[in-house]
């Protein structure tokens, strides 16, 4: 049954929330931003390169992966909309992203769950490459 | 590089707000669900999926809200129920896995098809791939988890 302790319940529990949240999107989003600045995500991108190949993607997709990777899905579809890239090439990028964003971001939201957030942040890692070496071959 | 720390510290709290705004009606919307008897029936559809990934009845709750809504909601919802002593390890890791791998599906999955992605090939491989991953961990995981279940979590 609805009653007035239902709608307090909501609003604390959203408060609540939100708090914890907080205290990790805020020092986390200051920390990506000053990465971006100095150059750094970009450095990784070019260290990336060899991989591109075996992905059916082009050196340069590097930076879709790695914004998608690091930073977010925004980042990624704006990377992706500077390159030159076929249908095939974009769903393997797309894959990718959609399995494996915003690392570092929601890999500590989830540790306020009590889950490790390393080890999540590898399998996504290591189930994104998969996924995009399967795209790449069976699409 | 002060410039930039403020851009960050602003981008943060802007990121907070907007999902303050989504967060806390839907945490709302949730208890409204769950004291009307709606959650009930919509987590009675999923009930297939908890047997399948063995998790309880309570997890699925923040496995469909993650699901449909994203990975901080959902998230929110594990770290709400888990303080009521709801979920034990196990459903924390195995739901938070597939949600790690899965999540937002609306949202991502029309982003990345706007710019040129196959839809079904986006939602399909992520579906499975999370599904296959939450399946393998509810079989992996150790079986003392029940006695971990008051543990207290680290909530900082």
């Amino acid at each position: 049954m609805i009653t007035k302790r239902t709608w307090v319940n909501g609003l604390r529990n959203g408060i609540e929330t939100i708090w914890e949240l907080a205290k990790v999107v805020v020092p986390v989003t200051l920390v990506i931003t000053v990465l971006k600045e100095t150059g750094w995500l970009g450095m990784a991108a070019d260290w990336l390169e060899p991989l591109m190949s075996l992905l059916g993607l082009p050196g340069e997709a590097a930076l879709a992966l790695v914004m998608g990777y690091f930073v977010n899905v925004y980042s990624a579809i704006a990377a992706i909309l500077v390159l030159d890239l076929t249908i095939k090439q974009v769903t393997v990028i797309a894959v990718m992203v959609g399995i494996c964003h915003n690392l570092f971001l929601e890999s500590a939201v989830t540790s306020k769950t009590g889950v490790k957030p390393l080890p999540i942040a590898a399998l996504r890692i290591g189930v994104s490459l998969l996924a995009g070496l399967g795209v790449n071959w069976l699409y | 590089m002060i410039d930039t720390a403020a851009d960050g510290l602003k981008a943060g709290l802007m990121g907070v707000r907007d999902i303050a705004v989504i967060v806390v009606p839907l945490m709302v919307v949730i208890e409204l669900a769950k004291d009307s008897g709606v959650m009930q029936w919509i987590t009675g559809r999923f009930r297939p999926l908890a047997a399948l990934l063995k998790i309880s009845r309570e997890s699925l709750l923040p496995l469909v809200v993650g699901l449909m809504v994203g990975l901080a909601f959902g998230s929110g919802v594990i770290i709400n129920a888990a303080r009521d002593g709801q979920l034990s390890k196990k459903d924390r890791h195995v739901v938070v896995v597939y949600l790690s791998l899965c999540h937002s599906v609306f949202e991502d999955t029309l982003l990345l098809a706007a710019v040129g992605a196959s839809l079904s090939w986006l939602v399909g491989s992520r579906l499975l791939l999370a599904t296959a991953a939450a399946m393998l961990l509810a079989r992996i995981f150790p079986h003392q988890d029940m006695e971990a279940q008051s543990q207290p979590l680290g909530m900082g």
